[in-house]
């Protein structure tokens, strides 16, 4: 039988600050899996060995705890392409590198990678100090679910179900009927509400069943439903502060072309607390 | 074996061969499971049951729910209808692995529902851990026969030489019985599960073969040759006892199906062309059909019929205007048994008239076994929030409804015993209603404070078709007063008596009727659907449609207020019912009008719009409404996991007679203007009309075929009228509209 293999986490560095914060929330998420971490710096020049961890400035404290990478090449896809060939299980990414400018939702980089990433997507961002999302990470008791009433949506259930389960944490699935239905890619609402007292009631239900009927959630893992009505990205934000969440873990589509990713781009910019992204498999087509 | 689900197609694999009468599901989606679950369901209108796995799967939800018996409920609906364990449930193992779809390997999974017999069956092909192939079947049906009795037979064997020893685990231990019955004694298994109020559910179960009972549990050993077969008839609210001779299953079953598909023959319509609309169809007359009450007015047709538990199984006005004129025209003693219900319901009706100030009946807006409302006045949703819920105090088109409906019976079917006996009492107990309901101010006849069809605006002044309604239930009473007495001198007197009805009043009610406001609509101009509609801010109301979410629900319900969007068909709707109270160039300019403005929120409103779309000669509208239609329930399937549209279904039956073939009535006679849109070459269906089986085929080329079983009969097509013994052929011109033709004498509906 051949050796199971480490879990990998990859952190893309682009040294444009130091590395400490990002891998200390890292070391927090590798732990949940046991997790080895690889760093990775994406460069257009060949650089020696010796000279990645400096360019990268991973700390010399945590040469002996992480694996140092380079890569050449359009940094998104590199680090999309390593992660792939590592089997990252996750990749912990800053949502702004050398750029940074904190009025767009994230960097070009994260954006681009957000579009096709091959594993769960934690992004780091600088309006949450790095102490609060450890803290959070480290004791996760509610996780936010948002669900949108596609297929896509309900894989979340399942990773987020696994962390749930890890962790002893409550699973907090939300549904927000939107006001502007061009933002959304599945059926919101009940197709007809003939009276709406009991149409939303049964609907309420018939949504968490099917969203659930489509995961593999353990039934050991305690969850609660919870539908609000307005714009999804701020909604979903707005409830994770009122619930005092400490993480939302969303499947999305990955296009994150204009007028599309609403609600990424919200969240990057209004979430007061960590986010992880997954890109969702289609089910329903394309 | 897990996939997403398809429309029922005949291209489906296999399908093919299978007749038209039959609607196909294969495979197994978890999310959808429900919503097939009520698609596929049977009923014979005291019990429904869902064609739910027997096996058990996570995202079942067998029950069987029996009409008429309410149980009190936490949820804000207080009463709910009473659902219990599906007897047909069962733990199966084989050789000690209990076998469910999750953990096999399926090869194939098809569900059918024979819409003609009103029976659902399954077949699973699957492969268990030892690969040895199985097939399981099963049948289940509720007696059209004897409506106490559901059928069900399972039948479990290996393919090829495999073997096996299978195991069915019951809820509750099964007694053994001893049964005669006409082919042999034999020795037959029986549960009897209490379910209060209602008393017992017991199954008589007889397996063949050579099978052991221990506990719970029969066993018995498997091969090909003698598979596991088990024949189950459970007696809903009791049944026979011990020893009592009985019909064997088969008889049973040949009763049942005697019985359906005579109904079936009666009512069946067949749309050429388009395959979609032709299952639509008949999916909805199955359900129609199968809905029919038992013929002792006891209880009537709940919004979602026995199909699911949404809505509760409370009554509102869908039954009298969108259900009822499809048993009517097919099965009319079904129709009156609901009809008897509102009768049985009159005094409650009238208390709640009186508790409100008003004279005469009040109908309950949400009424289940009593006749009091039962519409909570508000409602905690999801999010939290709690929200009023003005329905219940202010929707009275509903004493409206139950007298249209009265009146389209008594036309229909000519059962004057019935009118005199209870119609005509109802139609004036709501015309006393009506005529205390409106205020007079200053000469002008109001009525205040309602909610008519479009819910969205609450509390408004003068809506239309409450108006129209209220005019049309003080109209017909007054004439009614009139008529009985040419039928039953003595009969009639004695009723005015009874009910105190002043020699004066039938004419009060006529002179109210003329003097409603916005009530008949011959001016060509728009009418406004209310006081204040036409200064609500405006809304795209297209945008919600495509984006799938009910304008209410997006925007809020104080937001929907101010906003000129309805909900369904409103003004719209006074056509549907009575479009004599209309000239043709109104209503073409109202429908242009309102049409746009109609965010379809209520699965009711896209058929109406299908039927008016018919009337108008627009064929482009018409078939796609037609098709939101069929859709409602077939499209996938997650909006009938609480349970068929049953109103919507009606609601296209409406669409295709009423509608494509045009149908109208009078008592003295039947009238067509056909319309079949491009792409639908020919429509055949049957109709009872005053003891009467007709039966029409109407061709797209102009040709309308018409065969009479009964006394000769009437008959105008597009206003040309003749007489007609046994069979005729007509030609008609589908450019001529119903109002032309009416100019011509023809008179429509009630």
């Amino acid at each position: 039988m051949a050796p199971k293999t480490q879990p990998r986490l990859l952190v893309p560095l682009d040294g444009s600050s130091p590395a400490e914060g990002q891998l200390q929330i890292a070391e927090v998420i590798a732990a949940w899996t046991g997790a080895e971490i690889h760093v990775l710096f994406a460069a257009d020049e060949v650089l020696p060995a010796e000279a990645v961890a400096a360019r990268a400035r991973v700390p010399a404290a945590w040469l002996e705890r992480v694996r140092v990478h380079a890569a050449r090449g359009e940094p998104a896809r590199a680090i999309q392409d390593f992660a792939r060939g590592i089997a990252a299980e996750v990749i912990v990414l800053a949502s702004h590198g050398a750029t940074r400018n904190l009025e767009l939702p994230a960097g070009h980089v994260t954006l681009g990678v957000l579009e096709d990433p091959p594993c769960p997507v934690y992004v780091v961002r600088s309006a949450l100090s790095t102490r609060s999302q450890i803290h959070r990470l480290r004791h996760l008791r509610r996780i936010l679910v948002p669900l949108d009433g596609s297929a896509e949506a309900t894989q979340s259930i399942e990773f987020a179900s696994a962390l749930a389960l890890r962790a002893g944490a409550r699973l907090l699935m939300l549904h927000v009927i939107c006001d502007r239905p061009e933002l959304m890619r599945a059926p919101v609402a009940p197709g007809y509400s003939d009276q709406s007292h009991y149409e939303l009631e049964a609907w309420g239900e018939e949504f968490i069943r099917s969203s659930f009927a489509r995961s593999a959630r353990p039934p050991e893992v305690r969850a609660e439903v919870a539908l609000r009505y307005g714009d999804p990205g701020r909604e979903i934000a707005r409830y994770s502060r009122d619930e005092d969440c400490d993480l939302i873990v969303a499947a999305w589509g990955g296009r994150l072309s204009p007028g599309r990713a609403h609600v990424v781009r919200t969240l990057l910019q209004e979430a007061r607390c960590p986010l992880l992204f997954l890109r969702a498999r289609t089910l329903d087509g394309p | 074996m897990e996939r997403d689900p398809t429309d029922v197609r005949p291209e489906a694999p296999g399908a093919e061969s299978l007749p038209a009468s039959m609607l196909v599901y294969d495979g197994f989606a978890p999310h959808v499971e429900r919503g097939v679950e009520a698609a596929f369901s049977v009923s014979n209108g005291l019990f429904g049951v869902r064609a739910s796995l027997e096996e058990g799967n996570p995202a079942s939800h067998p029950m069987v729910i029996v009409a008429g018996v309410y149980v009190p409920t936490v949820l804000a609906a207080s009463q709910t209808l009473l659902a219990t364990d599906d007897p047909a449930s069962v733990v199966i193992a084989i050789d000690g692995e209990r076998i469910q779809l999750a953990g096999a390997e399926t090869l194939a999974h098809r569900r059918t529902l024979d819409v003609r017999h009103g029976e659902v069956a399954r077949s699973w092909l699957f492969r268990d851990r030892e690969n040895r192939q199985w097939r399981l079947e099963s049948l289940r049906a509720a007696s059209a026969a004897d409506e106490r009795c559901y059928l069900h037979r399972l039948l479990l064997a290996p393919e090829g030489d495999a073997a096996g020893t299978v195991s069915l685990r019951f809820a509750a231990p099964p007694v053994l019985e001893h049964a005669e019955d006409r082919a042999a004694s034999r020795t037959v298994l029986v549960t009897s599960a209490d379910v209060p109020p209602l008393g017992t559910i017991r199954t008589s179960r007889r397996p063949a073969g050579d099978w052991r009972l221990e506990g719970d549990t029969v066993t018995a050993p498997v091969t090909r040759a003698a598979p596991l077969h088990i024949e189950s008839v459970s007696h809903v609210g009791g049944g026979p006892g011990v020893g009592v001779v009985e019909a064997t299953f088969d008889q049973m079953l040949a009763s049942h199906r005697r019985v359906r598909s005579q109904r079936w023959d009666d009512a069946d319509i067949i749309i050429e062309g388009n395959d979609e609309l032709q299952r639509a169809i008949r999916f909805a007359l199955h359900h129609l059909l199968s809905a029919a009450p038992p013929h002792d007015g006891y209880t009537s047709i709940g919004a979602r019929d026995l199909s699911g538990e949404a809505y509760h199984g409370h009554i509102f006005w869908d039954t009298e205007i969108f259900m009822l004129p499809a048993l009517i025209f097919s099965h009319p003693e079904a129709a009156r048994s609901c009809l008897l219900y509102r009768y049985r319901t009159l005094d409650a009706a009238r208390a709640r008239a009186h508790s409100l100030g008003f004279a005469g009946a009040l109908y309950a807006w949400e009424s289940t076994d009593t006749g009091e409302d039962r519409t909570p006045s508000s409602v905690i949703l999801p999010d939290g929030s709690a929200q009023r819920i003005f329905t219940g105090e202010q929707e009275h088109h509903i004493s409206s409804a139950v007298p249209y409906a009265v009146v389209q019976y008594w036309r229909a079917t000519g059962d004057d015993r019935f009118m005199l006996e209870y119609g005509a009492e109802m139609v004036f107990e709501c015309a006393r209603f009506w005529n205390s309901r409106v205020t007079v101010t200053d000469d002008q006849y109001s009525i205040g404070k309602v909610i008519g069809p479009d819910e969205f605006h609450v509390g408004v002044d003068d809506d239309a078709y409450t108006n129209a309604m209220a005019a049309w239930t003080l109209r017909t009473a007054s004439e009614l007063a009139g008529r009985l007495s040419t039928i039953d001198e003595s009969s009639a007197l004695a009723l005015r008596q009874r009910l105190r009805i002043e020699p004066a009043e039938p004419a009060e009610w006529a002179a109210t009727a003329s003097r409603i406001s916005r009530s008949s609509f011959f001016e060509p101009r728009v009418v406004e659907q209310f006081d204040g509609f036409f200064g609500l801010r405006s809304v795209d109301v297209s945008a919600y449609r495509k984006g799938g979410v009910p304008l209410d629900i997006a925007l809020g319900f104080a937001a929907v207020q101010g906003v000129r969007a309805v909900k369904q068909a409103d003004v719209l709707m006074t056509a549907a019912l009575l479009p004599d109270v209309w000239q043709e160039d109104a209503f073409r300019a109202n429908f242009a009008f309102y049409e746009p403005l109609t965010a379809h929120t209520s699965s009711l409103s896209p058929p109406v719009h299908a039927l008016l779309s018919a009337w108008l000669r627009d064929a482009e509208r018409c078939r796609s409404y037609l098709d939101e239609t069929a859709r409602i329930d077939l499209g996938d399937f997650r909006g009938a996991a609480g349970g068929v549209h049953l109103a919507a279904q009606g609601g296209l039956w409406q669409a295709v007679i009423f509608g494509l073939a045009g149908f109208k009535f009078t008592p003295d006679a039947v009238a067509f203007d056909p319309f079949l849109p491009p792409g639908l070459p020919a429509l055949s269906f049957a109709l009872q009309w005053r003891g009467r089986r007709i039966r029409v085929r109407i061709a797209a080329e102009g040709m309308l075929e018409i065969d009479v079983d009964g006394p000769v009969t009437m008959v105008r097509v597009n206003g040309m009228q003749r007489p007609v013994e046994g069979r005729a052929v007509f030609a008609f011109d589908p450019t001529i509209t119903f109002w032309s033709a009416m100019q011509q004498g023809g008179t429509y509906g009630a």
